[in-house]
C-alpha cells in the first residue's frame, strides 16, 4: 500500500511480546515452577540468604521488563494517531510472537550461554539440553510463527473505528 | 512521540531510576546485612546493565523499527 507503514505497529508488538514474554519467564519458570532465577548460576538458591539475592536481581529483571512493556503500550498509542499506519490485529500478534522469540533468544544466548548466570533448568542432569531446547522452542520456533502471522497480515489495512 | 504518555513516562523513568540505584533490600533482620552484602557489592553496577542487555538490546531494536522510515530517509539523504 502506497504511502504507508507498517513499522510504528511492529515496533510497539515487539516490546509488548518481549516484556509479556518476560513476565512469562519471571512469573511461571522463577516464582511458580522455581527451575531457576536470575544469578541461580552464581548464587545456587539452597539457603535463605542467596534465595533472597536472587528475589532482589529477579525483581530488577521485572523492572526492565515493566518498562519494555510501558514503552511498547506507548509505542501503540503513538502508532494508533497515525493515519499511515494501517490497523491490523495480525501485524501487531504477529509482531508480538516475533518479539517474545526475539526475546527468549537474546536472553537465552546472553544469559544461559554465555554469561551462564543461570540456566533454564538448574536442577536438571542436562542443563545444556534445557537450554538448547528453550533456544529452538521459545527462540527460533516462536521466531517463525511470528514472522508467518506478520506475513499474512502484511496487506491488512482495516480503517480506524472498525471492527478487527 | 507525541503522546500523553510522555509525562508518565518520564514520571516512571526517575522513579525506575531511584527503585534501582537508590532503594536497598530490607530483607529480616537476621539476614539483612547477608543479603545487601551480595547485591550491593562492587560488581552491582555491572550485574545490574549485564542483567538488563537483553532488555536493552530489545529496546534499541524496536526503536530503530520504529523510527525505521525516518532513517531510511536518512540514510536515502546521504547517497
Amino acid at each position: 500500500m502506497a504511502g504507508t507503514t507498517r513499522t510504528p505497529l511492529i515496533a510497539a508488538g515487539i516490546l509488548i511480546g518481549a516484556g509479556l514474554g518476560g513476565f512469562i519467564d519471571g512469573i511461571a519458570l522463577h516464582q511458580i515452577l522455581q527451575w531457576h532465577n536470575m544469578l541461580s548460576s552464581v548464587y545456587p538458591p539452597d539457603n535463605l540468604i542467596n534465595a533472597k539475592i536472587n528475589m532482589a536481581w529477579d525483581g530488577y529483571f521485572h523492572l526492565g521488563v515493566w518498562v519494555t512493556t510501558a514503552l511498547g503500550i506507548a509505542f501503540l498509542f503513538s502508532a494508533g494517531r497515525r493515519q499511515d499506519v494501517p490497523w491490523s490485529g495480525r501485524t501487531l500478534l504477529g509482531s508480538a510472537i516475533f518479539g517474545w522469540g526475539l526475546f527468549n533468544l537474546i536472553e537465552g544466548t546472553i544469559d544461559h550461554q554465555i554469561l551462564g548466570i543461570h540456566h533454564v533448568n538448574e536442577y536438571a542432569a542436562n542443563r545444556l539440553a534445557w537450554d538448547l531446547g528453550f533456544l529452538v522452542v521459545g527462540g527460533i520456533l516462536l521466531l517463525i510463527i511470528g514472522w508467518a502471522v506478520l506475513r499474512a497480515g502484511s496487506n491488512d489495512s482495516i480503517p480506524r473505528g472498525e471492527g478487527a | 512521540m507525541d503522546s500523553p504518555f510522555n509525562y508518565p513516562i518520564r514520571v516512571g523513568a526517575v522513579s525506575l531510576v531511584v527503585m534501582t540505584l537508590a532503594c536497598e533490600a530490607w530483607a529480616c533482620r537476621w539476614c539483612r546485612l547477608r543479603v545487601s552484602q551480595g547485591i550491593y557489592g562492587s560488581d552491582f553496577l555491572s550485574t545490574l546493565v549485564t542483567l538488563l542487555l537483553p532488555v536493552m538490546a530489545l529496546g534499541l531494536i524496536a526503536t530503530g523499527i520504529y523510527h525505521f522510515d525516518k532513517i531510511a530517509e536518512r540514510l536515502g539523504g546521504l547517497k
